[in-house]
């Protein structure tokens, strides 16, 4: 094999990785109620299931949420009503911690990568082309992993009689309660028809 | 007169060649309309939502600014679903005027991926929650909507007339979205909820 061979064998490989688009896994859209640990009131079902496993977290999200200081929660929701509907707001879902709500969202990435700016400033420096695309296939890494985490996420909606939704919410871990092991989880319910909050609490362990 | 109508027709053709296309609903899609006299809710923070990235060294620099498209374009869409329908900065006081019911949108999320080559497509996502509040203030319906758009990178000299391609596409995507989810509100579009409210 001549030298010429294995530079494009090498240049091939790395430009190939950026073309190929990430492909992230779908989370199994799982009803309420086939949730151990679900909670019904009301005829509504919640159910929330904490996602601590760090394989399991990159299998659905390519990233380490506890390096971010969040963890990410699948809640799932299920009318079984015959008449009455219910309206869930994505600010009514938070973390109870020592007694008093510390946070209820966040913002998980920024979908920016700092290492791959670094690593494009030390390239452009260096007038390194093959550290360039390094970097710049970090970039758009960071991005595609911000996408992924804003469309799996839980959304505010209305729920009508035997309608179901479901989706991630990403919670930060309060101080204590990473001292603790574990938090309370509130998601608020408001009955369409007088206005009623009704609240589901969950205790998780992180 | 062959050059007064040669005039006539320009300035005809000319205005609406220039323009720049508003995400108005298109032709094709049938327009729920009800009696309801509306108030849609535009409040400042809305209009001005955008995504800003980049420092134009070591990143590409990019600024997504959706909030004003959106502003108008849902103001000009919605008009003709609703009897009137008038535009406000803030939530008005349960049962002021001839309002029947309230319209507030609010920008949940804006991602934009970013591609490393010119004909790879990217993709702009805009989250949009929207509230629909009756006369008194009680809540009649939440929901959210995703709008999305791909268009291509584009290399140094197509990039930024991509940015402003795709950031139409997708406010013309939220819009018709939009209406669409307002449109199959339960109730709203044979005035049940407002009589219910009076």
């Amino acid at each position: 094999m001549r030298r010429r061979d294995i530079f494009w064998l090498v240049f091939g490989s790395f430009t190939a990785v950026p073309l190929r688009a990430m492909n992230f896994r779908e989370y199994p859209a799982t009803p309420a109620s086939s949730i151990s640990g679900a909670v019904s009131r009301d005829g509504l079902v919640v159910a929330a299931v904490a996602m601590t496993a760090a394989a399991e977290q990159h299998n659905y999200f390519q990233v380490t949420f506890a390096r971010k200081g969040f963890f990410p929660v699948y809640i799932s929701l299920e009318n079984r009503a015959s008449a009455e509907r219910f309206f869930i707001r994505r600010e009514d879902i938070g973390v109870f911690s020592g007694g008093r709500e510390r946070t209820n969202s966040g913002d998980v990435v920024t979908g920016r990568s700092k290492v791959g700016e670094r690593v494009m400033l030390a390239s452009s420096l260096a007038l390194s082309v093959g550290g360039e695309l390094i970097a710049a296939h970090m970039m758009v890494r960071a991005t595609e992993i911000r996408q992924n985490i804003i469309k799996k996420e839980f959304r505010s909606v209305t729920l009508g009689p035997r309608e179901l939704s479901h989706g991630f919410v990403y919670l930060p871990i309060p101080l204590a309660a990473a001292e603790a092991g574990s938090l309370v989880l509130r998601i608020r319910a408001v009955k369409m028809a007088d206005g009623e909050p009704i609240d589901f609490e969950f205790r998780l362990s992180i | 007169m062959r050059l007064f109508k040669r005039f006539i027709v320009s300035a005809c053709i000319l205005p609406a060649a220039l323009s720049i296309p508003s995400p108005r609903v298109s032709a094709g899609q049938a327009v729920p309309q009800t009696k309801l006299n509306a108030v849609l809710v535009l409040s400042e923070e809305f209009c001005h939502s955008n995504l800003k990235r980049g420092n134009g060294w070591t990143s590409v620099k990019e600024e997504f600014d959706v909030g004003e498209d959106l502003c108008h374009g849902l103001a000009e869409s919605l008009s003709p679903v609703f009897a009137s329908l008038s535009r406000q900065y803030e939530v008005p006081a349960p049962g002021a005027g001839e309002t029947d019911i309230i319209l507030i949108p609010k920008v949940g999320d804006i991602g934009a991926t970013q591609k490393i080559y010119a004909f790879s497509n990217r993709e702009l996502v805009v989250i949009l929650e929207w509230t629909v509040l009756d006369r008194s203030g009680k809540t009649l319906w939440v929901g959210t909507i995703e709008a999305s758009a791909k268009r291509h990178m584009g290399n140094a000299f197509t990039h930024g007339k991509n940015m402003r391609k795709i950031r139409e596409d997708v406010v013309a995507d939220a819009v018709r979205k939009s209406v669409e989810a307002i449109g199959s509100v339960p109730g709203l579009m044979n005035g049940a909820a407002a009589a219910q409210a009076r």
